[in-house]
């Protein structure tokens, strides 16, 4: 009897285990480390009742509260999560497509968060060096406000254009290929975007600052913060489809009664 | 598990402070994954003991991250059908607590023990 537990009332305890886990702020691979100990845990429990003499349905509504009360539980388990999967959670918060957001809105998010971050980086980085432009608002300050914005929007766009081409991607390879190779096709077509996207860019920049120099030089910056950009985006899908892959039956149950 | 008088029935508020040496207790004999640490609790209590399981797991978490103990997912060839479980190990830091905890709880239950059984109205005067 044991070995014959209906699917149904497993599925049982993964809903109740999943109603303590999902609202608990903390980085996906925790929660993924909860909710199987946990549901093994819950599983231990129904054996236990059924060994009790306990038929399946009893076992079943026992083991559910062996676990205790949601809030209690959850409560209690979010205060063993420490600053750093705090943190985690909140940058997967943005980098993550989670259920239910669609594609587009998510590549809106990402592209709007990656435009913010250059034009930031760019003006850290361009300020102190031309302050006495910026503050004289003369036309070479006006250039470079504008390149910035330009180039925050450039990237913005490129990330747009890699998570949306790399999602189609994904769902048109993915069933011929390993999900290893399709993060490493994603990863070629986000490459190529890039570049592509950087020629054009180069071009946006000269026709706004009309200087061969002030166009390679931002290039140069360009290129360096680009591959960065590209190698973050395939660790983050790489580790992103690790975890889904792991979480995808719990992060697909339905929680209503 | 043997089976008690309601009234003596030892709720897990009453353990409140207690619980991560009662842990390191029960991991003491032998590594235990989370449902065997309760069993041997509740063995140990004579079925008086009843813990609040959705406690357990914070407890150990702590206790994990203290370094008091060690955890590791068990082998895949365990023979056990369904997920795996987690095995939690007491390290060497967590025996010294659990002999540090073992001392607290002995003087605390003989203060008290002298305090509610003994006449307190004498020790006034």
């Amino acid at each position: 009897m044991i070995g014959n537990m209906k699917g149904e009332h497993e599925q049982k305890l993964k809903v109740h285990v999943e109603r303590i886990v999902r609202p608990i702020r903390a980085a996906e691979k925790d929660k993924l480390k909860m909710r199987e100990e946990l549901f093994a845990h819950a599983l231990d429990a129904f054996e236990y009742e059924c060994e009790q003499g306990a038929n399946e349905s009893l076992a079943v509504s026992r083991a559910i509260e062996r676990l205790g009360h949601v809030e209690a539980t959850q409560a209690g388990l979010q205060a063993t999560v420490g600053w750093e999967s705090r943190y985690n959670a909140f940058c997967e918060k943005f980098v993550r497509r989670t259920q239910g957001v669609s594609l587009l809105k998510h590549a809106c998010r990402m592209a709007l968060l990656v435009g913010i971050f250059f034009m930031l980086y760019m003006s850290l980085l361009m300020i102190p060096i031309r302050l006495h432009e910026l503050l004289a608002w003369n036309s070479e300050g006006q250039t470079l406000v504008r390149v910035m914005l330009g180039l925050g929007f450039l990237f913005g766009a490129a990330t747009f254009a890699c998570v949306v081409l790399g999602s189609f991607a994904y769902q048109l390879v993915g069933r011929k290929f390993s999900r290893r190779g399709d993060y490493l096709r994603t990863f070629g077509i986000t490459l190529a975007m890039t570049l592509i996207l950087g020629v054009l860019g180069w071009g946006f920049t000269y026709g706004v600052s009309f200087d061969v120099a002030v166009s390679i030089e931002i290039m140069q910056h360009w290129l360096v913060m680009s591959l960065a950009v590209t190698a973050c985006l395939f660790v983050a899908a790489w580790c992103d489809v690790r975890e889904r892959v792991k979480c995808n039956d719990w992060l697909e149950l339905d929680l209503s009664d | 598990m043997a089976k008690t008088n309601p009234e003596s029935v030892i709720e897990s508020n009453h353990l409140r402070g207690h619980l991560a040496t009662m842990i390191l207790s029960a991991l003491d004999q032998d590594d235990a994954h989370g449902f065997e640490v309760l069993k041997r609790l509740e063995q140990a209590g004579c079925g008086a003991l009843k813990l609040k399981e959705g406690s357990l797991y914070p407890a150990l978490y702590r206790l994990e991250e203290a370094g008091l103990v060690k955890a590791r997912w068990e082998e895949g060839d365990s023979g056990r059908r369904g997920p795996r479980r987690r095995l939690y190990k007491i390290t060497r830091k967590g025996r010294k607590q659990l002999e540090a905890g073992r001392v607290e709880w002995t003087q605390f239950a003989k203060i008290i023990g002298q305090i509610i059984t003994g006449p307190v109205a004498g020790a006034a005067t």
